[in-house]
């Protein structure tokens, strides 16, 4: 079953990444004070409007993929109905909010490079938009939290999803500070041994999580619920590489830091991008087993 | 208003799969598409006694269509609002409204929503309502020469064969309280005690 659900992979990987960089660095940057920064005198574009503009482009690019899920996409317009009793309408309903969200507070920033020097406004913005991220981020546990498959109703899914956010979040916005530290108004805000701390913790986070809750395999993992559902020989192996990618992530981040070094940007970028790339690759090994154990009660 | 509902009775099916066999038949159903599915159940072994091998094993079958659940987790879970409940329990998929997710699917602990490749949209049992409306009984239940299906207003049922709604390997019936009832068979809780397999997964 695995193999038919990559888009649900991408799509679940894109919506956590969006989630995890939104939350871990548009959020404290709208506080920090220095987003007050003019860009217009700069000359650049605000990191705050690359930040909303990349969450933005990564939500569009998760929602497109979702629909190659769909027997009957033209019909998606109907996706969120449902929303007095499906989780996964609400889910699509504050995929749509987050999206319009950061879609337009991009183009705020745009148009109106100036306003981001009024904080309140700007704040309130960017935490309504938070919300709706974490409100997404919510609903996507509860998707699969389902009564009737216990291999998904248990700690591992809420634990991984948020791993997911925070590690490919962190890496990823690190990835645009470092880029664009020297573009942007403003410089490396937040500090990029911030993201490397973040990083660092949901490096070690999932590697608990791959180890202990993996369903089937992991040491405390949630147990088949039929006969149906044997742990295929695959999984012992993959739990295996998803450990070493996620030990490797950590490593990279732990011995470079983060852009710690200014003296170096070329190779922090290197083993930031190597960071993120192995983050990925865990993730969506994780994912991949994440459908292959789907087994319900019944039959 | 009066629900609908299902009676199996496990000790008498053969499983010949006439019902499965007439549902298809019946709605004009694609290659691997059963909204009635005949499970068949197996177990037991070899046992020695007194250095004596004797073969001890059992078998049975379960047929389920979709039990148009008091408590449909289908319809509690798609998106679109595609899957609604009649008054009379019956519980339908609005073809112009499912957008072929297969989010139900996931959910339903009996199988009964089945993907239509060709037409990239689920579908499930309707209880043959044009039957039903018509006073005739629903297609799997005219045809079972056993005897085995029967179907009626589930209070009736319940209080002419009992409020039994789950044998191996059916899950416990508290969960979507599917409106049916089960004569189980003898070796039904022996199947439940030692796991038996469910032998044609293949098939359905
Ligand atoms: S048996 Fe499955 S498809 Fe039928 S009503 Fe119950 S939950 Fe829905
Ligand atoms: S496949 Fe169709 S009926 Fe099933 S949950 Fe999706 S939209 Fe609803």
């Amino acid at each position: 079953m695995a193999r038919r659900e990559w888009p649900l992979v991408v799509f679940t990987l894109l919506g956590q990444t969006a989630v995890g960089a939104f939350g871990l660095t548009a959020v404290p940057l709208a506080f920090s004070g220095r987003s007050a920064a003019g860009a217009a005198e700069a000359g650049g574009p605000s990191l705050m409007f690359v930040l909303c503009a990349g969450v933005a482009a990564l939500l569009a690019v998760a929602a497109v993929i979702s629909f190659l899920h769909l027997g009957r996409p033209w019909l998606a317009f109907h996706a969120a109905d449902n929303i007095k009793r499906s989780w996964l309408s609400r889910e699509i309903f504050c995929l749509i909010a987050f999206l319009f969200l950061a879609a337009g507070l991009a183009a705020w920033l745009w148009l109106r490079p100036e306003s981001a020097a009024r904080p309140g406004p700007l704040r309130a913005a960017v935490v309504a938009a938070g919300l709706s991220g974490l409100a997404f981020l919510y609903s996507m546990v509860r998707v699969y939290m389902l009564e009737t498959v216990p291999v998904w109703r248990n700690i591992h899914t809420p634990a991984s999803f948020l791993v997911s956010a925070l590690l490919l979040g962190s890496l990823g916005s690190a990835l645009v500070l470092s880029g664009l530290a020297d573009r942007t108004a403003q410089g490396g805000v937040p500090s990029a041994r911030y993201q490397a701390s973040v990083a660092l913790i949901a490096a070690a986070a999932g590697l608990a999580v791959t180890i202990f809750l993996t369903p089937l395999a992991g040491v405390f993992g949630a147990r088949a619920a039929t006969l149906r559902a044997r742990p295929g020989k695959g999984i012992v192996p993959l739990i295996a590489v998803r450990t070493l990618l996620l030990a490797g992530v950590g490593a990279c981040v732990l011995i470079h830091g983060i852009g710690a070094n200014p003296s170096a940007p070329m190779k922090a970028r290197l083993f930031l991008w190597t960071a993120l790339a192995g983050a990925l690759a865990a993730a969506g090994v994780g994912r991949w087993l994440f459908y292959a154990v789907y087994d319900r009660i019944g039959v | 208003m009066s629900r609908l509902g299902f009676f199996f009775d496990a000790s008498a099916c053969s499983g010949c799969k006439a019902c499965q066999a007439a549902c298809k038949d019946k709605n004009g159903l694609e290659v691997g598409v059963l909204w009635r599915r005949v499970y068949e159940v197996q177990g037991g072994a070899w046992r020695n006694e007194g250095g004596l091998w004797r073969p001890d094993v059992f078998a049975y079958n379960v047929s389920i269509a979709c039990n148009h659940c008091e408590l449909p987790i289908c319809r509690n879970v798609c998106p679109t609002a595609a899957i609604e409940q009649r008054e009379d329990g019956i519980v339908t998929i609005d073809r112009a409204r499912c957008i072929g997710c297969r989010y139900c699917e996931w959910a339903c602990p009996y199988g009964a929503l089945q993907f239509d490749e060709p037409a990239n949209r689920m579908t499930k049992c309707d209880f043959c309502a044009d039957e039903i409306e018509a006073g005739r009984p629903p297609a799997c239940v005219a045809a079972c020469p056993m005897r085995a299906l029967d179907f009626g207003d589930i209070e009736e049922l319940r209080a002419r064969h009992g409020a039994t709604a789950a044998i191996f390997p059916l899950p416990a019936p508290d969960v979507t309280k599917p409106a049916l009832v089960i004569k189980p068979h003898r070796d039904a809780a022996r199947a439940e005690a030692e796991g038996a397999e469910v032998a044609n997964w293949e098939e359905i």
